[in-house]
């Protein structure tokens, strides 16, 4: 926490590429590139969430990060130190600093070790203790997570999956970590179990100044957790921003289409709100559109969609944008047009002319 | 003996799930489940007490194993010789208690280097995949591809005869299946969560592979052993048979059948009584496997 360049990001992802070779049609390795060119950064206590529909190299993104899996190139600097160089060895002692919490309650926890031995297995990484210090630090740790000391020696084949959830978060600060992966760590769990986990989470952060990485595809979810957020297509970013921007002021015609996939819960504005619906599928990951691979199911695709991929462009509202909308696209007032957010569509065409054109996308 | 069995009748009625106390360990689920199947735990007393007549052979035995009474050869069972008399006028009965010694411990020490040649291959193997995986397989099925037999044969040519050898030769025989069931076990284990959980943790590979892996494939592991257990009795009543395993004048039931077999229509009880130990305990330790099996699967949810 005595970091002397505090606004120096401690985690920062540049041009972070995984590629997976998978057997195509015809027995031929093909590559698959399943995360390309991602770039973010994190501050200590902040969130960052990470969303798109599957297969969109989410989970993979995160796990690169850490480096569960190799990044094929890109590098992952944390607090300076370059983690994509390290060896097998020093990246063991790194790990403390980087933690996980999976979606799986149910597989996360190894089935034939007590909650304390699960838990110690964790303490050991980070500190020498004895055995009754070790005892004592992991009922300290379920006790952080909302969980009585006499589930110590209990199964985890016993706990509910919030329960499990719990525990697993306690594992992963056990070694006191400064950046945690949450992948899909609350989308196995019922909505009142999300909320008491993501009320942990946030009250973890509080304390710690944990950063969370967070992996989700329920937006209602994310917009609640995070600071900022990225939404990923086809193993790109399209679209990087503050979470009030990205949920209010969508650039990208797909996270426009994401939102509008999410359902309001409010019968009336539900009925009343227009959607734009995705047509066709995810494409073959292994062979993606050329250009921008958004543009097979794009409402707006036009002339340089197909040839060139779009860049990250920064937009004036803080947000960056992967959309040739936005470096080609018509200019209207001074001001490139943007997709229009799909809730309130009406009242807001009124108060902003300039957004008037992109009207006949519908 | 009597309360476990009272116990079984109880769990077998329906409806008797909510038991006021929650198993705690995997060893009391265990136990709860095991309880409940007759079969196996008839195997596992039929084993007991043959391991029980094993250790008390000196005193339960009528006659010396190896005293000859060569008046009485080939004698029909009678109050003097309760299973007959052999051809050079050996006690049946005693013969045959002494003789479970040699068949269990002969059982014991194949499986014993069956695993210890099998275990820590298989588990790296099938955690490491890649080269490793593939060099280590390509071992196991070379010895895999000879007729199991015949290759033991041929390794206690090489090694000589003797009971010893013998049973480390079957013990090599069978190590390809341990090292493929734990391989097996091992590569999905792998996969789960809390693997890449303790990854993530920094723990090495060694830790992994001896905290997570080892414990989540004992419950297959545990079988395969129990059906080795029958198996190698098998192995060595066949090369004792062939005179390769135990020497003259020990005894092992297998040497037995293999001595007295040109017997058998003038005097059965010398191929019988030996011939149905050994059935009889195989398939003990092959029911035991099933029931251990049936009850050490992992309680879902």
């Amino acid at each position: 926490m005595t970091n002397p360049r505090e606004s120096e990001p401690f985690l920062q992802v540049s041009d972070l590429s995984v590629t997976f070779r998978v057997t195509g049609s015809g027995f031929r390795r093909v590559p698959l590139h399943a995360v390309s060119d991602v770039s973010f950064t994190l501050q200590p206590g902040e969130t960052l969430g990470l969303v798109g529909e599957s297969g969109s190299g989410k989970s993979t993104t995160g796990r690169a990060v850490l480096r569960l899996i190799e990044p094929t190139h890109g590098s992952v600097r944390l607090r300076g130190e370059e983690l994509t160089e390290m060896s097998r060895k020093e990246l063991r002692r790194k790990r403390q600093a980087m933690q996980m919490v999976f979606q799986d309650p149910y597989s996360s926890l190894d089935p034939s070790m007590t909650i304390a031995d699960s838990l110690a297995e964790a303490i050991k990484q980070h500190e020498d203790l004895g055995r009754t210090d070790v005892r004592e630090r992991a009922s300290e740790l379920l006790d952080e997570v909302g969980l009585g000391r006499h589930h110590l020696d209990r199964y985890p084949y016993e706990f509910s999956g919030g329960q499990r959830q719990r525990i697993a978060i306690a594992r992963a600060l056990a070694v006191r970590p400064e950046l945690i992966v949450c992948d899909e760590a609350v989308s196995a769990l019922d909505v009142s179990t999300q909320n008491q986990i993501i009320k942990l989470l946030e009250r973890l952060q509080d304390q710690e100044g944990v950063g969370y990485l967070f992996i989700a595809h329920d937006l209602a979810v994310v917009r609640h957790i995070s600071d900022r957020v990225a939404v990923m297509y086809l193993g790109r970013v399209v679209e990087q921003g503050p979470v009030e921007q990205i949920f209010e002021r969508p650039m990208h015609p797909y996270t426009n289409v994401l939102l509008s996939a999410h359902p309001i819960a409010n019968p009336a504005r539900q009925r009343g709100r227009e959607r734009t619906v995705l047509r066709g599928e995810l494409p073959d990951p292994t062979a993606p559109p050329s250009g921008c691979a958004f543009r097979t199911r794009c409402p707006h695709e036009f002339e340089p969609c197909a040839t060139e991929l779009p860049d990250l462009v920064e937009m004036p509202n803080g947000s960056f944008v992967r959309c040739h909308l936005h470096d080609q696209g018509p200019v209207l007032g001074g001001s490139t047009v943007r997709v229009l957010p799909p809730e309130s569509r009406g009242d807001r065409r009124a108060a902003t002319s300039d957004e008037t054109v992109s009207t006949d996308a519908e | 003996m009597t309360s476990h069995l009272e116990t079984a009748h109880d769990s077998a009625t329906p409806e008797s799930g909510e038991t006021p106390e929650v198993p705690r360990t995997p060893w009391s689920r265990f136990r709860r489940r095991f309880r409940t199947q007759r079969v196996g735990l008839i195997s596992l007393g039929y084993l007991i007490f043959v391991v029980g007549i094993a250790v008390l052979a000196p005193l339960l035995a009528t006659d010396s194993p190896n005293a000859q009474d060569l008046r009485a050869v080939l004698a029909s069972p009678s109050g003097e010789h309760w299973l007959g008399t052999d051809d050079v006028g050996r006690d049946v009965f005693s013969r045959l208690l002494y003789a479970s010694r040699t068949s269990l411990l002969a059982a014991l020490l194949a499986v014993a280097v069956a695993l210890g040649l099998g275990l820590v291959p298989g588990l790296v193997a099938g955690y490491a995949r890649g080269r490793i995986d593939g060099i280590v397989m390509r071992i196991a099925d070379a010895l895999m591809a000879f007729p199991p037999l015949i290759l033991a044969v041929a390794l206690v040519g090489v090694l000589g005869p003797g009971l010893t050898n013998a049973m480390i030769a079957v013990g090599i025989v069978f190590s390809p299946r341990f090292l493929r069931i734990l391989r097996g076990a091992a590569m999905s284990i792998r996969e789960e969560t809390y693997i890449e959980a303790a990854r993530g943790l920094g723990c090495s590979s060694v830790s992994i592979i001896g905290r997570h892996v080892l414990p989540n494939v004992l419950s297959p592991l545990i079988v395969q052993i129990s059906f080795a257990a029958g198996t190698a009795m098998l192995a060595e009543a066949s090369l004792s048979f062939l005179g390769l395993g135990v020497q003259p004048p020990d005894a092992s039931w297998g040497a037995m059948l293999g001595r007295s077999y040109r017997f058998y229509d003038r005097a059965p009880w010398v191929v019988l009584f030996p011939g149905i130990a050994i059935a009889l305990t195989v398939l003990a330790f092959n029911l035991l496997g099933d029931a251990l099996r049936d009850s050490l699967g992992r309680e879902e949810r």
